[in-house]
């Protein structure tokens, strides 16, 4: 049951105070933009890659100091995006919009391949995905997964590693945000039914160590999916759109190839954690919670109709997505999911339209947006270069070492701000990085290390929306308390973010990427399009 | 879970009796026998529904029933009136009161009310729960309104 509670204006302290944080983005653009000299490095780097050329060709600028300042305008935009998803000084939607705002305004693209970051194959995808979430939500066809999944288990340790794994499983391809939204009052009602066995004189005794496992569990094994697949999340999505910039585009199901194996591993690693950490638990046995879930997966019968087309129709997508090739790429298949629920009549279009986050997609649209503008400016290429040589300095210039630096970076940014902006301010700088270092398999490997790390965001409770939603949904149902406090995140969730890190580097970049290795000539593709910057 | 009753009435024999013949029924009862003692209880207890008498010495159900609205909005109350308070029942449902029983009332109507009142309040934090998790969803920062 809901808490309930006023709420507080200044619980949130300095990050709350919007303003100051509109004020000083903005500042940090113009500062950047307007006052600071335009680096030499940078002039000759657009000068020797023909990118100024080509800006002068594309006739949004005059000569090469212009298309040097242009550029650096770019570099300007780069805090203030950082400030503005960590702080959402705007709505996140806003933030993605003024992207695009900033390109026509500032002339930082031709018009036409400013459209086209929002109408291109992967703005598509995300909004088939985010179609097909509000139909399979709507028809409970999650519910009846999740219930599924728990409600053949009983006793203590089993239930936490089949939720663990499960929950990484399908968090890969159901959106783990409604997966946690469903989920959490689930493990608190869980959780009342093991502790209710323990009344005394008819009040509950609580265990708030038991209340933290069942939760944190949650929550981190749906974060730990978001590598299975491009579906996951639009940071995978806008990682994709990358490399198909540089003509060495990833498919679905390769993408699956190195993250699915990751995901339940994942899983099985946040629950030995949480059950090694939580080992001196007082309530050991949860299969009285259990009962209840038991009881509900009865309750609900055989699958409807609406669910069996949903179930349906997220199969044939899956299978379009894994087996259509390129000729169909990921917004063809994705944009059944708004036609088949109001065909079949198990979603009504104008809901299908209203639960669509309109604020993500224009967030995932701006963050490709972003992604064009530091690619095309050069400014993407003159942040990789100076990254590189640092990296080359200390010796993670390439190869493994390259990748556990860049994991580590984005997997440390993706908890202060959301992971597609995350993954659109690396991308573009680690896409370069990679193809400089020559090896082979980049971009993709450094693609990957860089995406896979954004899903790591365990540690501050506004890393992600599954761990608010989750910090705001588990409550005690008889007092009303939280049965997790935003420093529990730190406490549990630092330790387990570096173990999620190494578990990557090992088994992702030291077997996966081995065993199943890359195609060959990616790197000699990618180099082609990075030397020559052919429009 | 069981469905968490409050009852709050000055006559101690009708609250035990009320109280053991809802248990027998599966909720879980909570007892007061005055106003404040309710109000000390809801701090601490969250209740589905308040079974709240409206003619107590003391504080008064109506003054309980403006607290209860502040302090824990959704929460159903139910008043109970004898024949000569009816008005101030009427007033109690103005001031946010679910609805009223005459005492005697006969143990079928309380559970229908009963019923229908946690009915309206699953449906009102369901509500509040789906806005909140569509804020979360897209503002995560949004958190520290609830802290």
């Amino acid at each position: 049951m809901a808490h309930e509670h006023v709420a507080s204006d200044q619980a949130g302290g300095i990050l709350s105070n919007k303003l100051l944080w509109l004020i000083t983005g903005a500042v940090c653009f113009l500062v950047i933009g307007f006052v600071l000299p335009t680096p030499q490095s940078l002039i000759d780097l657009i000068d020797k890659q023909q990118i100024a050329k080509k800006m002068i060709d594309w006739h949004i600028a005059r000569d090469l100091p212009h298309a040097a300042w242009k550029a650096k305008l770019v570099l300007g935009m780069i805090p203030m995006a950082i400030i503005y998803f960590a702080t959402e000084a705007l709505p996140i939607g806003l933030v993605g919009i003024l992207m695009p705002v900033f390109a026509y305004f500032f002339k930082l693209l031709p018009m036409k391949m400013i459209g086209q970051t929002f109408a291109g194959d992967a703005p598509l995808f995300l909004l088939g995905v985010l179609a097909m979430g509000v139909t399979v939500i709507g028809v409970g066809l999650h519910k009846r997964l999740a219930t599924w999944i728990l409600g053949w288990t009983s006793g203590f340790m089993l239930p936490i590693v089949v939720l663990c794994v499960s929950m990484s499983v399908l968090g890969a391809f159901i959106s783990a945000h409604a997966m946690a939204a469903f989920m959490a009052p689930v493990m608190a009602a869980v959780y009342m039914g093991a502790v209710s066995s323990n009344k005394t004189k008819g009040e509950i005794v609580h265990d708030p160590e038991l209340a933290k496992l069942l939760l944190l569990s949650l929550c981190f094994a749906l974060n730990v999916g978001g590598v299975g697949s491009p579906a996951a999340g639009g940071r995978n999505v806008i990682m994709m759109g990358f490399w198909s910039d540089y003509n060495v585009p990833m498919s679905f199901g390769q993408w699956m190839l190195y993250g699915l194996p990751l995901s339940p591993v994942l899983g099985l690693a946040v629950a030995l954690y949480m059950l090694f950490i939580f080992r001196n638990v007082k309530t050991k046995d949860l299969t009285p919670g259990l009962q209840a879930i038991k009881e509900s997966t009865k309750e609900m019968g055989r699958m409807s109709y609406q669910e069996n087309v949903a179930f349906g129709m997220m199969i044939l997508i899956l299978i379009l997505w894994i087996f259509g090739g390129h000729d169909l790429g990921l917004g063809g298949p994705a944009l059944l999911a708004l036609i088949i629920p109001v065909v079949f009549k198990i979603a009504d279009w104008r809901k299908i339209l209203a639960g669509i986050s309109w604020d993500a997609w224009f967030m995932y649209c701006g963050a490709l947006t972003l992604g064009a503008l530091l690619k095309e400016t050069g400014a993407a290429l003159w942040l990789a270069q100076i990254f590189l040589n640092g990296l080359n300095y200390i010796g993670f210039g390439k190869g493994l070492g390259l990748w556990i630096g860049m994991s580590s970076f984005s997997g440390l940014m993706t908890n202060f701000m959301s992971d597609a902006g995350t993954t659109a301010l690396l991308g573009p700088i680690a896409v370069p990085m990679g193809i400089m270092s020559g090896v082979q398999g980049e971009p993709w490997a450094i693609g990957l290390a860089t995406a896979f790390a954004t899903s790591f965001a365990h540690f501050l409770i506004v890393g992600t929306p599954n761990n608010a939603i989750v910090y705001g949904l588990g409550v005690y149902s008889d007092t009303g308390q939280r049965m997790i406090s935003p420093f529990d995140f730190i406490k549990y969730g630092f330790l387990l973010w570096i173990i999620s890190l190494v578990i990557m580097w090992i088994l992702g970049f030291m077997v996966l990427f081995q065993v199943i290795g890359f195609p060959e000539g990616l790197v000699e593709t990618a180099k082609s399009v990075l030397m020559t910057q052919s429009p | 879970m069981n469905t968490r009753i409050l009852l709050v009435d000055d006559e101690v024999e009708f609250v035990d009796t009320l109280a053991e013949r809802l248990r027998t029924r599966n909720f879980h009862v909570t007892k007061a026998f005055d106003g404040n003692s309710a109000l000390e209880k809801l701090q601490e207890f969250n209740f589905d529904v308040i079974i709240l008498d409206v003619q107590m010495p003391g504080t008064s159900g109506i003054d309980v029933l403006k607290t209860v609205k502040k302090l824990k909005p959704l929460t159903e109350v139910l008043m109970l009136t004898g024949h000569g308070t009816v008005e101030t029942a009427i007033e109690g449902m103005r001031q946010g009161a679910f609805d009223f029983l005459l005492k005697p009332c006969k143990i079928e109507n309380l559970l229908e009310k009963i019923k229908n009142a946690c009915q309206r309040k699953i449906e009102q934090e369901s509500r509040i729960q789906k806005a909140m998790v569509e804020k979360l969803s897209t503002s995560p920062m949004s958190v520290f309104d609830s802290l």
